[in-house]
Order: structure tokens, then C-alpha cells, then sequence
């Protein structure tokens, strides 16, 4: 997570305009007041969060290292073999895209930056022209960036924080649009390839 | 039935895995302490973020800012069938993923996790990865800076997810 340019313009923003309306409506005092306990509360909430995401992240290293994840990019297999139709079925690339796929499938936040950024690296190692991005890495990046995920467990971890009955609720519906996403992701893919050789094919 | 599902995922998920551990040899004590041990820097590295935000968030809600914005986007929500509140979520998802965490867990934190709203920032935080962040980061990281249409692959992506998260979360979620 950095500090991109619009989350500054963004964060500016909320304080300038919060204290502007705050000073016309004559709320200045309880402003400040708010954002002081905002502080406090900030504190129980992230602590209490640390503790769900520690005791998940115990329980998913038990499974990394009991070789679920080895399982899980078994059954990834047949549909990286679709997407991906040009990698030959043992090259190491697809042992890096799954081990990345599982990590965001299992909500792995902390391990799917790295993964992803190695699966890149093998993913480059086969483009025909390094510098543009090939056919595969774009696929790649659509899967990552609509993020099909079956627990999402930083929601659910900031769910059980905020006291809620049920916190893992969520996870149907967060299927159903991570799958949507990824399909309209790679929909766009397929039709700018499909433009691509149409504009090739036009006489000059 | 949801209902039924979800409660039992987390509890069948936990023993599952402790007892294929179990099975498989894994120190299952041991390996879930190293595990927790990264959890807990995951968790720590959280924490200036959720400062930034709910700060900011607190002095901009408090000071009736937020209502006028809100006020100013409603036609615009409405006429989109989605609730004021949730719309600049959508807006905020594929910028920052730390900001739409944020501002989706104060959603969940003022107006309660198991209400309509609380459950829909819930989907919609979950809906998408953040399209800015992945196309800087992994994209630099092979030094490729012409994006193509990755771009909008993305936005696409959010658009659909977004969409998809608002309506599901209203037919699952409903009373």
C-alpha cells in the first residue's frame, strides 16, 4: 500500500473541506473532538483486527505447509491450461501463477504482492517482446486485478472486529462479483484482440 | 440457508485444516505461530493507514461535510439505483486499495456490520483488486510502462464487480 497521488489529493481534501464546512456551520470544536477519539478508537479497532488476521494467518500457514496450496494449484490446472494456451503444461511460469491465484483465492493479502510480482517475472521471461505486454501477461493481469477470491479475509477479519453475528456472510456475493469482474476483465481483452487483427486485416 | 452456509464456513475451514495438518505431520502449534507471527506484522503495518483515514474520515463526517457531498452525488446515486453512501466506494475502489479499506470499515463500523449498508461496503470492499495499484506496481516491476488496454481491463473489472456486488448484496441481503 503507498501513497498515491490521488489518495493525497484525496486525504487533503477530506481535512481542508471538513474544517471549511466545520468553520460556516460552527462545528470546529467537535471536530477536533471527533478526530481525537477517532485516534482511540483506531487503536481497539486495528487491535483488535491484529489479532483476527494473526490467529488467520496461523491457520493458513498450517495449510500452506500441510500442501494444501500444492492441491489448490492442482485444481487450478484446467483453467490456467485454457487461459494460457501457449505455455507449454510444465513450464515453472504456471507453478508461480497458481501458488499467486491461490494466495488471492485464499486471502492471502500479505503473500499475493509477492507471488504476483514473481509470477510477472516468469510470465516476462517468455514474452516475445519484452517491453510490450504479451498476450499472457495481459491475462494474467486481468485475473489479478478482478481478484476472484473464495475468502476474503481481511473483510471478514474487520466484520468480526466491528461485532458482527455472522462476518463471513459476505463471501456469496463477493464470489459472485470477483468472477464477474475477472470475466468483464478478460471480455476486454479478448475484444481489443479481436480489433487488434481486425485493424491488421484492413487493405492499406 | 446463507445464513446456515456462512456460519459453518469459518468453524469447518479452521478444523479441516488443522486436521489435514494433523494428518500430513505438520506441527500444527508450531506452524500456526509462524504464521500468526506474519499476520501480526500485516496487522501492525495496518495501522498508520486506518490512522490516516478514519481521522480524516471522523473530521470530514462530524463536520457535515460528508452529508453535503452525499447530498450533492444522491441524484446522481439514486438515478443508478445505488445508495449514496456505497457510491463513493465504487468511486474510491480502483484508486486505493488502503482508502476504499478504510472508508468501507468506517461504512461498516458507523452503520453497523449486519445492516444492508454495513453488508453491501462489505461486497463492494471485497468486489475487486485495486486496478491503480496493480497496474504501477506489477507492470513497473517488468519495466513496462505503456499500459495498453490493461487499463481498461480493469475498469471494466470494477465497473461489473461493483455493479454485481450492489445487486447480489440487495437480493441476498434484503430483510
Amino acid at each position: 500500500m503507498r501513497g498515491d497521488k490521488v489518495l493525497n489529493k484525496i486525504w487533503f481534501a477530506l481535512f481542508f473541506l471538513g474544517y471549511m464546512v466545520a468553520g460556516a456551520t460552527g462545528r470546529i470544536e467537535k471536530t477536533t473532538a471527533s478526530l481525537f477519539i477517532s485516534i482511540e478508537s483506531t487503536v481497539k479497532f486495528t487491535l483488535g483486527l491484529t489479532g483476527f488476521l494473526a490467529f488467520w494467518s496461523g491457520i493458513l500457514r498450517i495449510a500452506e505447509e500441510a500442501g494444501l496450496m500444492k492441491v489448490m494449484a492442482r485444481l487450478l490446472h484446467p483453467f490456467l491450461r485454457r487461459l494460457f494456451p501457449n505455455i507449454s503444461r510444465h513450464a515453472p511460469v504456471l507453478g508461480a501463477i497458481s501458488l499467486s491465484l491461490s494466495a488471492n483465492l485464499l486471502g492471502l493479502s500479505n503473500a499475493s504482492t509477492p507471488l504476483g510480482l514473481k509470477a510477472m517475472e516468469e510470465l516476462n521471461k517468455l514474452n516475445p517482446n519484452p517491453g510490450q505486454i504479451s498476450d499472457e501477461i495481459a491475462v494474467y493481469l486481468g485475473l489479478v486485478m478482478g481478484g476472484i477470491c473464495i475468502i476474503p479475509s481481511t473483510i471478514i477479519a474487520i466484520r468480526a472486529q466491528a461485532g458482527s453475528n455472522n462476518p463471513a456472510l459476505i463471501v456469496g456475493p463477493i464470489l459472485l462479483a470477483t468472477v464477474a469482474g475477472t470475466m468483464a476483465a478478460l471480455l476486454v481483452h479478448k475484444a481489443s484482440k479481436i480489433i487488434g487483427s481486425g485493424k491488421k486485416k484492413l487493405p492499406k | 440457508m446463507l445464513n446456515f452456509i456462512s456460519s459453518w464456513i469459518i468453524p469447518l475451514f479452521i478444523l479441516c485444516v488443522i486436521l489435514i495438518g494433523e494428518i500430513k505431520g505438520v506441527k500444527v502449534y508450531d506452524a500456526f505461530i509462524r504464521g500468526a507471527k506474519e499476520g501480526l506484522k500485516t496487522g501492525i503495518r495496518l495501522f498508520p493507514f486506518f490512522l490516516a483515514i478514519f481521522g480524516a474520515l471522523a473530521v470530514f463526517r462530524t463536520s457535515g461535510a460528508l452529508n453535503f457531498i452525499s447530498s450533492l452525488l444522491s441524484p446522481l446515486a439514486k438515478f443508478l439505483g445505488i445508495p449514496p453512501e456505497i457510491f463513493p466506494l465504487g468511486l474510491l475502489k480502483p484508486l486505493s486499495g488502503s482508502g476504499s479499506l478504510g472508508y468501507m470499515s468506517e461504512i461498516i463500523n458507523q452503520q453497523g456490520p449486519d445492516s444492508l449498508l454495513g453488508l453491501m461496503a462489505s461486497v463492494v470492499g471485497g468486489s475487486t483488486e485495486t486496478t491503480f495499484y496493480v497496474i504501477t506496481v506489477y507492470l513497473g516491476s517488468i519495466g513496462i510502462s505503456r499500459h495498453r488496454h490493461t487499463v481498461t481491463m480493469g475498469i471494466a473489472a470494477d465497473i461489473v464487480s461493483f455493479l454485481v456486488a450492489v445487486i447480489s448484496s440487495r437480493l441476498f441481503f434484503r430483510g
